[in-house]
């Protein structure tokens, strides 16, 4: 390989779209979250270096693991973890702007890796002996299969329209023929994503794994400093690139800096529904994604074939 | 006593371990989170498991049944760590001493850092406390 | 992986849920709960044994620290066992005051309540929101005893403040405040379909159940039973005041709730009566007591969670030869027993919660005499008989 191309694959993957920008935007978008969410709570809320201070002092904390587990699942979760989100990021975000390099199946490159953050964090939960831990991976699961199915039938959506799996395909569509979204399947299909990816970021109403009240923190009551760090990290850059993809599939605009606006209104959206609804139970949140959420995407695909 | 660097200061994590509380000074720790007092943003968090916290709220007197246990709550929790004694039960006892079901004071058990007297302190004492205790880590470091 | 068959969770000693420790084991198959072993006794500091060294006087004090949410319900119902032991009768401007800080306190421990369930179904606006109202309350309590919580308001013969009739106009401004967070809070519960998700149907209680285990409080009111120590045999100045009882139908988590709520506006009416009488009603604010004559007295106060009951016996000299305090969470948080069984893990942990249990009023210790003699029933309502005529006999 050549040493410009070792290069620039080094700055993609660890600067712009990786992990550097990851971060930052990660730590921007949640302080933003708390702020919003602490001013409807009449109350003042964090700085906006806050996020950066937590993280930044959790590295300074010991690790703890815990015995009886299996300590090389408990370290590599988090960091496999973090590994997919670049991934994403990489790929969404770079193809986005030059949609030429995309190659055919990306999207399912991309699928493949959002179902291996929820993985990741199910092997570290089950990887301590812990019962909350164990609780909290058993519910991940059952949310996985909860939001997986209406979420792949959303996407197949813009796939039909279009005709293609390739992202860069799908995008260019959008530049020639307009959003997806603005088609009765592609506003019903951009709905129905809008809450699976609300469950996938385990964000209140669909936070049951993580419930800090019920299960002390579920999957992650047994983490502790730099690996606890990389966790939320991890939640953190989940707020930035899975409202960015779905966007990217739906919305993707001739005007291609207005990307920004309507992730910002999708953000807003987000922690509007997070502050206005108490948390569901498990077995509600399934039967609410195969009922309604599965009928709303099936009416979706049924329309995009047949041609609306 | 455990001493925490210069950049604990910004960020602390809380967790908050009752003995064998009256309740009133656990009461007032939430009330410190409530729209009123409002300590997010001096940059501190309510967490949910002894593992994620750098401060350790105690309150209350011991009791023969709590010692062991938090005992094992002081261990559980990373390193390095601040505890805390908030109330005038967890730093001396008060009436409860003569009683024969408690231990002693909170100091004979675990390593206490910060006390915080009031039956119960309000909240301002309680960020008082916390504040003087951040400052002078800072000039310290 | 655990297995699945014999498989149980533990919530507490130290639990995001909990303020205050105490253990629950639930057993659990998959997420469904099959019973509940409670085990409590990690907040006995022994208070019945130091009150019998304390004096009567010192023993107001004492008990106002056995909870800090019910600081009031204590002290009342003690000054009525002491006061009904040595036939005293208290001021009528003493008894209004009583009754004001009495129902001051109910209206900061159900919005605490209010705020706590909210938080622990993830609904953390419903918690600011409920605890900034609160705030209100407290201000109130500052300017009035002095202090946010741990009031010591109460004393043998009467009251130990007053409440200026200057600072009445303030307190009825805060107390409009707190009515209008009020009605948003009860529209908020009535009409959220999530909440009634959550709430409705859950940890059902009937009225069988609710006369097996004697519980007290709002926990019976919402099943439906009319029983309130404040109507029934009234005390201080809830004879001088309209108001009435609140009950609800369903035994549900959302019954419990809306009782809570209802009640709060019942108590502001009582608060606004009272505080008019006492633009009217000057005089003493207590009686001189010079000592405690032999016998023995009871004392109750409808506390926020339920019926609050003392007993203290005296022999003459100053300090009392037993005390024994009976706290409405001990017989409400056994209820949890029935109320569990059948429902989800999610929905346990709220049905715990929502009986609004006081743990540390709670913590009683009793000794078991195995070489005793053991009495069935026949034999209580004998011995209760016996007594009853010996009372009634020393009364004549």
């Amino acid at each position: 390989m050549e040493k410009i191309e070792l290069l620039s694959y080094f700055f993609d993957y660890l600067v712009f779209p990786g992990l550097l920008f990851v971060v930052a935007s990660g730590m921007l978008v949640s302080w933003i979250d708390r702020k919003i969410t602490a001013r409807l709570q009449w109350r003042v809320g964090p700085g906006l270096l806050q996020p950066y201070y937590d993280i930044r002092k959790l590295f300074l904390k010991e690790v703890i693991i815990p015995e009886g587990g299996n300590k090389w699942s408990f370290i590599i979760a988090p960091m496999c973890a973090l590994i997919s989100i670049v991934i994403i990021s990489n790929i969404v975000l770079k193809y986005y702007i030059d949609p030429s390099g995309s190659f055919v199946g990306d999207i399912i490159v991309v699928i493949y890796m959002f179902a291996a953050i929820p993985v990741a964090s199910i092997i570290g939960a089950s990887a301590s002996k812990n019962p909350y831990a164990s609780l909290g991976a058993s519910r991940e699961m059952k949310s996985m299969l909860a939001y997986e199915l209406p979420f792949l039938m959303c996407i197949m959506v813009p796939v039909i329209k279009t005709g293609s799996i390739s992202m860069g395909a799908i995008i260019q569509h959008q530049l020639q023929n307009g959003p997806i979204f603005m088609s009765l399947s592609g506003l019903t299909a951009f709905i129905t994503s809008i809450f699976c990816i609300q469950a996938k970021m385990g964000i209140v109403p669909f936070d049951y794994s993580e419930a800090e009240t019920e299960i002390c923190g579920g999957v992650l009551v047994e983490y502790s400093g730099a690996l606890l760090a990389i966790w939320k990290l991890v939640k953190m850059s989940l707020l930035v690139v899975a409202p960015l993809f779905i966007i990217v599939l739906f919305a993707s605009t001739g005007f291609r800096a207005g990307i920004f606006a309507v992730y910002f209104v999708l953000l807003l959206i987000v922690i509007i529904l997070k502050n206005t609804n108490p948390r569901l139970r498990i077995d509600q949140a399934l039967r609410g994604f195969w009922t309604y959420a599965a009928v709303a995407s099936l009416t979706a695909l049924v329309l995009a074939v047949t041609g609306y | 006593m455990q001493s925490i660097d210069n950049k604990f200061t910004k960020s602390l994590f809380v967790f908050h371990a009752a003995c064998s509380p009256c309740n009133n000074c656990d009461i007032e720790i939430l009330d410190c989170i409530a729209p009123k007092y409002d300590i997010e943003r001096l940059g501190m968090q309510l967490v949910g498991s002894p593992r994620h916290a750098d401060v350790l709220l105690v309150t209350g007197a011991v009791n023969k049944k709590v010692v062991h246990r938090i005992k094992m709550i002081y261990e559980q929790t990373a390193k390095p760590c601040v505890v805390v004694a908030v109330g005038s039960c967890a730093c001396s006892e008060i009436i409860f001493r003569e009683s024969y079901n408690t231990c002693g004071p909170l100091d004979k058990i675990i390593p206490v850092d910060i006390y915080i007297p009031g039956c119960p302190p309000r909240p301002e004492a309680i960020i008082a406390g916390l504040a003087k205790y951040i400052k002078s880590r800072k000039n310290a470091g | 992986m655990t297995d699945k068959n014999k498989n149980f969770i533990p919530i507490g000693p130290y639990h995001p849920l909990q303020e205050e420790p105490e253990y629950f084991r639930l057993h659990v198959e998959g997420e469904i709960v099959k019973s509940v072993d409670i085990e409590l006794g990690y907040i006995h500091r022994g208070t019945e044994k130091i009150s019998e060294n304390k004096h009567f006087d010192q023993g107001v004090f004492l008990v106002e620290r056995i909870c800090g949410i019910c600081s009031t319900s204590h002290p009342l119902a003690f000054v009525n066992a002491v006061e009904n032991l040595a036939r005293i009768e208290i001021p009528d401007r003493a008894k209004l005051i009583r009754c004001v800080v009495g129902e001051m306190e109910r209206i900061h421990s159900h919005l605490l309540w209010l705020g706590l369930a909210g938080h622990f179904i993830g609904y953390n606006t419903v918690w600011m929101w409920s605890w900034k109202y609160r705030e209100y309350i407290l201000e109130v309590f500052e300017k009035v005893t002095g202090n946010r919580q741990h009031y010591a308001m109460m004393k043998i013969g009467g009251v130990r403040r007053d409440i200026a009739n200057d600072d009445i106009p303030w307190i009825e401004t805060n107390i409009d405040e707190i009515e209008k967070g009020l009605e948003l809070f009860l529209k908020a519960i009535t009409e959220d379909p999530v909440i009634h998700a959550r709430t409705k149907g859950v940890g059902v209680l009937t009225k069988e159940d609710i006369k097996d285990y004697c519980a007290v409080g709002p926990v019976a009111r919402a099943s439906g039973i009319d029983m309130d120590v404040r109507k029934d045999t009234p005390y201080a100045a809830y004879g001088m005041v309209d108001w009435k009882v609140c009950t609800c139908d369903s035994g549900d988590i959302y019954g419990k709730a809306v009782v809570r709520i209802l009640e709060l506006f019942e108590s502001l009416k009582i608060i606004r009566q009272c505080l008019g009488h006492m633009r009217n009603t000057g005089g003493p604010l207590d009686v001189n007591v010079k000592e405690i004559p032999e016998g023995e007295g009871i004392g109750r106060h409808e506390a926020p969670r339920g019926e609050c009951f003392h007993y203290v016996r005296s022999d003459k000299t100053n300090r009392p030869v037993r005390h024994k305090i009976r706290a409405p969470s001990f017989v409400n948080v056994a209820t949890n027993q029935k109320a569990v069984v059948g429902s989800h893990i999610s929905d346990a942990l709220l049905v715990l919660a929502a009986v609004d249990p006081c743990y540390c009023c709670t913590e009683r210790v009793i000794v078991v005499n195995k070489k005793g003699k053991l009495m069935k029933g026949p034999d209580l309502i004998k011995l209760s008989q016996e007594k009853t005529d010996r009372i009634r006999k020393k009364g004549l």
